[in-house]
């Protein structure tokens, strides 16, 4: 009888010890996702900043073109306001294109291009973009992780007792950044510095 | 290899490649083990002469010999009368004697094998590796687009920006070191800049990076070090035999029969001595606790000498190779592009040959083999898989490469390797300005830029852009041999002014058999 009693009273603490520790695994889990959010949201932040710089570049060869400024601006600001997820990811998308608007605009003026203000402004641009699509690829690896864990059996439970909730994946912007890239992409704009022809990829 | 019958999920290769290397791990610990105890017995008797040298300071041979002969006494008053030895009728004092010898020389192997591994780690470590090579630290103010590829791919990886090195070394390579993630260092050949474009050199620093996420950096390290470790008894006994090689080859195979022979007879006479002074005499039985003995002291100098050597060494390339798909499928991970590692490696493996200078720490986490095969066994057993394999794998992962992409990869590597031949004769001659560093300069074209001018190859004339990057308007294609005044430099551009009055930006890399001859 003691003899079941203990091994029933064993059971519930190895019980617990799992319990506990899978609540541990989703909490990392969880805070990892953030982080990796908040990469995201530093690197926006970046590009944020840049714009109205951009913007002024642009402007000062360009007085005229206000509409695709506005555009540029509103896209921006509709950004810094996004807070869920799907939010901000759309108003990245939105603000991609009207960027991209924008560079074709400025392909116009061949003084603007000429520029060193200009051209270390548009260095820093796609620099920036190739950022956020790393942080944007690490920050989906990290929520594929979690979401993972919160759907598969032992966690499974513990998050549905906790109430962990299953992250939104940051989209990929492709037709933004296809018409980013076409202006100034490195590997696109230069065949010439590369003596391979570019393989096309998937 | 354009055609991929199967198409290979990155995750698989990644799980695949974890577990295998686990294995691979396991079975070398296995080899390790008993090398400490093989060890001790080929130590044993000089460690034994050593003890009994000093504790019979001012005992003459004969006194010695008595001592001994009165242990013998001893067994042999411990003999049962049934004729058969057990290892407890064995008497205290012999026990305790041989014992505490084999204690001792145990102690002395371990501590010497502990010393030689810290020193080994220590050797093979960060800083002894990037002086060895000539490492040189970049700003992002002087390499704009290697450090900002590198922060870029981290904030995919994950990973905290490792310090960035720059090799003045016509050997395309790189690799990365560094105990831990938080102090990794990778380093990259300026070969390697010059050979790759942007988006293979994205799939390189890729590769590198996954090395230090992977904690690659630290396990080689450790992995090097202790088959370092058990390589020293046949190092410390090939000592002598490898000298007399050196000076006559005859003389050295002769010595080294001698060695051989002698030494074993010489380990095996001490041995049964042993078993003699156990036993009676030698017409009778050995006691059987001693067939134990002599099993050991017939295995363990083969053991330690020859099995452990190359066993660990045969395991760690073949964790090694294996750390190497996973840094592979792992880049592909990171940079979505199977195709532009696959492209780089390509040209790099066309253009081996070259060596680098990377101790035998960090031959595992260069993105090739840098000492281009080595030795017979590193041949029959590399540290990296062949690049075929890697291309084809690699292929799979991917939609497949493009024949002409791949073709036109290998055909720059190998002209890299045509022209660094060639230059290297003429380069001898101005060796000292090799390690030249770029400083922007007026003027400056001399060795630095006469051997990366090999660089562009399947290229036939030179782009001239008009901002110093590799992707602004192209303003014209100059012709090899085009006069060009050089104005001055800008990160990897020149700043030129062509025959034409026109002034624009050309790679540093790409051009200067032009620039030469535009400045004399």
């Amino acid at each position: 009888m003691s003899v079941i009693a203990i091994a029933f009273v064993l059971l519930l603490a190895l019980i617990l010890v799992l319990a506990l520790s899978w609540y541990n695994v989703l909490v990392r889990g969880r805070n990892q996702v953030r982080e990796a959010w908040s990469g995201i949201e530093v690197q926006l932040r970046r590009r944020a900043s840049l714009i109205p710089n951009i913007v002024e570049a642009v402007r000062a060869y360009a007085q005229h073109e206000r509409q695709t400024f506005d555009e540029v601006t509103r896209a921006r600001s509709a950004l810094q306001q996004a807070a869920s997820t799907a939010e901000t990811s759309a108003a990245n998308h939105a603000l991609g294109q009207a960027l991209g608007r924008l560079l074709v605009v400025a392909e116009n003026y061949p003084e603007l291009r000429a520029s060193d203000n200009f051209r270390h402004l548009q260095q820093e641009l796609s620099d920036t973009e190739e950022k956020i699509s790393f942080a944007r690829q690490f920050y989906n690896r990290n929520a594929l992780d979690y979401n993972n864990r919160i759907d598969v059996f032992p966690t499974l439970l513990v998050a549905r007792l906790f109430n962990f909730g299953a992250v939104e994946f940051f989209d990929a912007d492709e037709e933004g950044m296809a018409e980013v890239r076409v202006s100034f992409g490195p590997e696109k704009a230069a065949p010439e510095r590369s003596p391979v022809p570019p393989a096309p990829s998937s | 290899m354009a055609e991929a019958p199967e198409s290979v999920l990155v995750y698989t290769r990644i799980a695949a490649n974890e577990r295998k290397t686990r294995w691979l791990v396991a079975a070398f610990v296995v080899v390790l083990m008993p090398v400490v105890s093989a060890a001790t017995t080929l130590a044993m008797p000089v460690i034994t002469a050593v003890i009994i040298m000093v504790a019979a300071r001012g005992l003459g041979p004969e006194q010695i010999f008595q001592r001994l002969m009165s242990i013998d006494v001893e067994v042999q008053a411990a003999q049962p009368s049934d004729g058969v030895m057990q290892l407890r009728d064995l008497p205290a004092s012999f026990v305790w004697l041989t014992g505490g010898f084999l204690a001792v020389a145990l102690i002395v192997v371990a501590i010497g094998f502990g010393a030689v591994t810290v020193f080994l780690v220590w050797r093979y470590g960060t800083r002894m590796l990037l002086r060895a090579v000539h490492a040189r630290p970049v700003s992002e103010g002087e390499e704009p687009d290697l450090v900002r590829l590198v922060q870029n791919l981290c904030i995919g990886a994950g990973l905290p920006t490792p310090r960035v090195y720059v090799v003045e070394s016509r050997a395309p390579n790189a690799f990365a070191t560094g105990r831990h993630p938080n102090e990794a260092c990778l380093v990259v050949t300026r070969g390697l800049l010059t050979l790759v474009n942007r988006r293979e050199l994205q799939g390189v620093i890729a590769h590198e990076l996954s090395h230090i996420g992977n904690h690659d950096t630290r396990l080689t390290m450790i992995l090097a070090a202790l088959v370092g470790t058990t390589s020293l008894p046949w190092k410390v006994a090939l000592a002598p035999v490898r000298y007399a090689f050196r000076t006559n080859p005859v003389a050295g195979a002769c010595s080294a029969f001698f060695f051989i022979c002698v030494g074993w007879l010489l380990l095996n006479a001490f041995w049964s001595s042993l078993i003699y002074l156990a036993s009676d005499e030698l017409s009778q039985e050995v006691p059987p606790f001693m067939w134990w003995w002599i099993a050991h002291t017939l295995v363990a100098p083969v053991y330690a000498l020859w099995v452990a050597p190359i066993a660990s060494l045969v395991i760690r390339q073949a964790v090694s190779r294996e750390r190497e798909f996973l840094a592979d499928a792992d880049a592909v991970r990171l940079t979505r592009d199977p195709e532009g590692l696959a492209l780089a490696l390509a040209k790099i493996g066309a253009a081996g040959g070259e060596r680098l200078r990377v101790g035998e720490g960090s031959v595992h986490l260069c993105i090739v083999d840098p000492h281009g095969g080595g030795s017979l066994l590193h041949r029959v057993f590399p540290s990296h898989p062949p690049v075929v394999d890697r291309l084809q794998l690699l292929a799979k992962m991917g939609s497949g490469l493009p024949e002409a992409a791949l073709e036109a990869a290998i055909e720059a590597g190998r002209q890299l390797r045509q022209t660094s031949a060639a230059e290297s004769e003429s380069a001898a001659l101005e060796k000292p300005s090799e390690q030249q560093v770029l400083a922007p300069t007026e003027g400056e074209d001399s060795t630095e830029d006469n051997t990366n001018g090999a660089h562009q190859p399947a290229r036939s004339s030179i782009p001239l852009y008009e901002h110093p990057d590799g992707w602004s308007k192209v303003l014209a294609q100059l012709d090899e041999n085009a006069a060009l005044t050089p104005v001055g430099k800008v990160g990897n551009f020149v700043r030129v002014v062509t025959s034409d009055n026109v002034t624009g930006y050309v790679s540093a890399s790409a051009c200067l058999s032009a620039l030469r001859q535009g400045s004399s």
